[in-house]
């Protein structure tokens, strides 16, 4: 009797805590698990130039792009982002973010406004 | 020494003969590295120094640059890895900018599969991820094939329209 209902406690507490499971976005974590694949630093840009293009295309074609008009894509924001997510403060920003934070920066917003629209970004995520 | 110099005098012609054959023996061995190298692992960083990703196609990326990821030097579970998080960040970036491209129904594992078999048609190389994508999603929530073909046409009329093709 005793072992079934720890059982069912146990399975209870499993279930509660898949419940309350955060969602989380495709991060700095992330990001940065690429760094440890056992690739040539050639191959590891390519996935992350094929991830930040892929947020760029997906924002041009929800009608809000993350780049500005006169801004092209580069293989420089591979290493904004890099720098970024270096940062363990900044590992729980989805990289839509940190690609838009790497515009700001390259189109010479001020670093102020940049800090305050990463802190509203991360109080926005850690509110989820 | 001078018993070295004797001999060398006495087989000159066999000496050059074997000079001959040590470089004609390099010259093979070095043509077959480069042809092993060429179609095996590392071939590509080696010997082409073509770039993995590049703006063939429309400029976004498509099924040309898709299909790349197959060439890459990484391992298969790495292949559907890279896959899986382009598609995640599709997915995410539509979310956070309040225009959801889709909710997915399924694994993005069988998303990516399905995006593996649209652009195995050549008609299709053209069409930005995010587009084959929702193609995916059309699939997987059970559109009929004839209502995919319409929605594509359409698709297509509008990018070429909007000259994005």
């Amino acid at each position: 009797m005793k072992k079934i209902s720890l059982c069912i406690l146990l399975l209870g507490a499993l279930l509660v805590s898949a419940a309350s499971g955060q969602y989380r976005f495709y991060d700095g974590s992330d990001w940065n698990s690429i760094d440890t694949l056992p690739y040539s630093s050639e191959i590891k840009t390519t996935i992350k130039t094929l991830i930040l293009r892929a947020a760029e295309d997906a924002s041009f074609f929800s009608n809000s792009p993350i780049l500005a008009k006169d801004q092209k894509f580069t293989p420089e924001y591979v290493d904004s982002v890099n720098d970024f997510y270096s940062k363990a403060d900044n590992k729980k920003i989805p990289v839509y973010f940190a690609l838009k934070i790497a515009s700001m920066d390259k189109a010479n917003v001020l670093k102020k406004q940049i800090q305050l629209y990463r802190l509203a970004v991360l109080k926005k995520i850690n509110a989820l | 020494m001078k018993n070295l110099i004797h001999i060398y005098s006495q087989n000159r012609k066999r000496f050059i003969r074997l000079l001959i054959y040590v470089a004609a023996i390099l010259l093979v061995a070095g043509f077959a590295v480069t042809v092993i190298a060429k179609h095996t692992g590392n071939a590509h960083e080696i010997i082409t120094k073509e770039p993995l990703i590049d703006n063939e196609g429309t400029g976004f990326l498509d099924g040309h640059q898709w299909k790349k990821i197959e060439g890459m030097q990484i391992s298969p579970s790495d292949k559907i890895y890279t896959k899986t998080a382009i598609l995640k960040t599709i997915i995410e970036v539509g979310i956070i900018n309040d225009n959801p491209l889709l909710t997915p129904s399924d694994s993005l594992g069988k998303y990516s599969m399905l995006i593996d078999s649209f652009y195995a048609d050549p008609n299709n190389l053209d069409i930005p991820i995010p587009f084959a994508l929702k193609i995916a999603d059309l699939s997987v929530k059970g559109m009929s094939d004839g209502r995919i073909q319409l929605y594509k046409r359409a698709l297509l009329q509008k990018l070429k329209q909007l000259r994005l093709l």
